[in-house]
């Protein structure tokens, strides 16, 4: 009776400046 | 010896600061020898409110750095930091002459000879391993008995610039003592200080890579030799920090960490063994050496987030870089990445020297397709000049100062500005401060490029399948679109600074594509502004965002249940197969001749996490009907003459009570602790 299906899943986040492990003096990756 | 290991002041409020790794292990390795060690991390004492801002920040780090009355002052040196370090060990020396300055780092170790030339008050340079080196040169300083025999520092004598030989690279990382943290405050003040949920923990896995790209001076400092610690001294460090410092979290450094198949899969089973898959890590990966299976592994031990350099989405410019991956690969690893629950970081580069308008629009066109698959975390940057790469090498001579790149910010201490001291130094050597700098590009102006940079990471959280839709359907550029885009807000009144803009565009956006398809004669892609009503509903959820809805079925037995959608969640229909084109998108391909069909969707948001689901008309009816005033038997009753015809209202009141349990399942409906607590 109910049909249901997934379309598409996503976490939304704002971008950051950098990546999870950087070159730089500091870090902007997921906390 | 009394010696100060100094971290300088930086300070990017956008970014969190971690202990500084490398003076912690020098630390470890001089601790035998008995001299009074102490950290001074200048950074952190800058987030807290130890040190002011403004002209007076680098005398009173000197000051600081003088009171313990130290012999040596060693200064952890980065491209971006160094400009703070030779104006602080300047006035250091003139405050002291007999401290010895010494530093070390990436940068300082390829322009060693030219910084002793232009800033006398430096009096050595450790290229390379200072953990093998200073204990050395610490030893040569105490008994005066010269430094000829330290390899791999270059040095003043008299009045000449000794460089001695370079040194052996350290064989086995493993022998190094574990860092100790004890010797910097404690993990919990840099969360705190920072406004971090989790402490976290940076951990070196190896160091070096086999590679040559142009930009990279990773491979260069560490003669292209890749060496790693063993899995179970990495582990073993991880459990010292999560025992006995509060680590929550670990950023494991290390570029090539998924090299070798072997390591991971020992490192993330011994983790599981130890029991140890609780605790979080983040790691750097190449799309050529990870797969289902081992992203599958990783997930298991805790893996939350994994790195991808793609570079590129031009072949030319791939050539350039001396990057050789297989862009097909990307969709894939992206779809096994973000299915194992790992969240994927791409970093693109846009703006190399030789790049026409072409290269940097695939590249864009990439980053955008990428986009569209969710669960992305994008990065799109310019190119850094770092001393010791083939970039510095061969375009030293075309550098100019436009614009900041990532690696150029943080030096901000002069109200929002750099200090006028620093802004001479850097504009007095290029060679030196060259991260400060920018190579030309031939297919955009550096202002331009910064405007990509920083506001298309915004349309790809956003809209990232309209736009590239509404970029096939002009047949236009992507960048030229963007920049139309950007026009766009400006005419509307909003400054294109530096901030991101994500907020203008689900107001904005849909408008901007009406009008942009005003003036298109024919449309070969009528879906587009169903495809823009379905971002914006992805948007709209977002921010309607409700956490953890779990339904209890059991509640359904009750008779006096009334079940109650949940407040976010959206149910919207359209008028062609949003389900299909999405499937599209996921393949990396941009969707064609699309035919009407009616589609029911539900946009519900947890947290940060969004889903999309299709439903039929009898779920669309029934969830119109959970109004939290409606017992099972009435939502039965209001349905049963449209779709239980055939069945005997037993069986259908039983299809009903199964539909809501799914719905409940989905977290479309709201629990009973919710509506009462």
């Amino acid at each position: 009776m109910l049909k249901i299906r997934n379309v598409e899943t996503k976490t939304t986040s704002r971008p950051v400046c950098h990546g999870p492990a950087c070159h730089g003096p500091a870090c902007h990756g997921p906390a | 010896m009394n010696i100060s290991l100094v971290f300088p002041p930086f300070h990017l409020e956008s970014l969190y600061n971690l202990p500084p790794l490398g003076l912690i292990r020098l630390a470890g390795v001089l601790r035998p020898f008995r001299h009074a060690i102490r950290i001074l991390d200048f950074t952190l004492s800058l987030r807290v409110g130890a040190l002011p801002m403004g002209k007076s920040l680098y005398e009173e780090c000197a000051r600081q750095i003088l009171q313990e009355e130290p012999q040596v002052a060693a200064f952890s040196a980065q491209g971006t930091t160094l400009p703070a370090i030779l104006q602080i060990s300047r006035i250091l020396k003139q405050l002291n002459p007999e401290v010895h300055v010494i530093l070390g780092g990436h940068t300082v170790s390829c322009v060693d000879v030219r910084i002793l030339n232009r800033y006398p008050w430096v009096d050595c340079i450790v290229r390379g391993e200072g953990e093998a080196v200073l204990p050395e040169w610490l030893s040569a300083l105490e008994n005066a008995s010269g430094f000829e025999q330290v390899l791999g520092i270059t040095y003043r004598k008299d009045s000449s610039i000794r460089r001695n030989q370079d040194r052996d690279l350290i064989e086995d990382l493993d022998s190094l003592p574990l860092p100790p943290y004890e010797y910097v405050p404690p993990l919990s003040v840099y969360r705190e200080a920072c406004g971090l949920p989790r402490s976290i923990a940076i951990l070196e896995v190896g160091r070096g890579c086999p590679h040559r790209c142009v930009y990279c001076s990773e491979s260069v400092l560490w003669r292209r030799k890749s060496r790693r610690y063993s899995a179970n001294r990495v582990i073993r460090e991880m459990e010292h920090l999560y025992g006995n410092f509060g680590a929550e979290c670990f950023l494991l450094a290390y570029d090539q960490f998924t090299s070798s198949r072997a390591f991971v899969t020992e490192f993330c089973r011994s983790l599981v063994d130890k029991n140890l898959q609780h605790l979080p890590w983040y790691c750097i990966s190449r799309l050529d050496t990870v797969d289902a299976s081992l992203l599958e592994i990783m997930r298991q031990a805790g893996c939350e987030s994994v790195c991808f350099g793609i570079d590129s989405g031009s072949e030319k410019t791939l050539t350039f870089i001396r990057k050789s991956i297989d862009p097909d690969l990307l969709f894939d690893r992206v779809e096994e990445t973000t299915t194992q629950g790992i969240t994927p970081t791409l970093s693109y580069v846009i703006g190399f020297p030789e790049e026409e308008k072409e290269d940097v629009d695939a590249t864009l066109n990439l980053a955008l397709r990428t986009g569209t698959l969710g669960s992305v975390n994008t990065l799109i940057q310019l190119p850094t000049v770092l001393p010791g790469t083939d970039l510095h090498k061969n375009y030293l001579h075309r550098l100019v100062r436009e614009v900041d790149t990532y690696f150029a910010l943080g030096l901000e201490f002069d109200h929002g500005n750099r200090l006028e001291s620093d802004e001479r130094l850097i504009e007095s050597d290029p060679e030196v401060f060259s991260c400060f700098y920018n190579i030309p590009c031939r297919g955009f102006s550096l202002k331009e490029l910064e405007l990509l940079s920083t506001h298309l990471p915004g349309m790809l959280i956003t809209y990232p399948k309209s736009f590239l839709l509404l970029c096939a359907e002009t047949a236009g550029s992507e960048s030229k679109l963007f920049f139309r885009w950007l026009s766009h807000l400006e005419h509307e009144g909003v400054p294109i600074g530096r901030p991101c803009l994500i907020e203008h565009y689900p107001i904005r956006f849909p408008d901007f594509v009406s009008r942009i398809m005003e003036n298109s004669h024919s449309s070969s892609r009528p879906y587009l502004f169903e495809v823009v009503r379905y971002e914006t509903r992805c948007l709209e959820a977002g921010s309607r965002s409700g956490f953890g809805t779990s339904f209890d079925i059991d509640l359904l037995g009750s008779a006096a249940f009334c079940p109650k959608r949940s407040p976010s969640c959206i149910v919207d229909e359209f008028a062609y197969p949003l389900p299909d084109i999405v499937a599209e998108f996921k393949r990396g391909r941009i969707p064609q001749d699309v035919s009407e069909r009616r589609t029911i969707l539900v946009f519900k948001q947890d947290g940060c996490r969004l889903e999309v689901m299709e439903v039929n008309e009898f779920g669309k009816d029934l969830l119109k009907l959970c109004n939290g005033s409606a017992r099972l038997e009435e939502l039965a009753a209001a349905l049963y003459l449209r779709y239980g015809s055939g069945l005997k209202w037993e069986q259908f009141t039983q299809h009903c009570k199964d539909a809501l349990s799914l719905l409940g399942q989905a977290d479309l409906l709201e629990s009973q602790e919710e509506r009462t607590g």
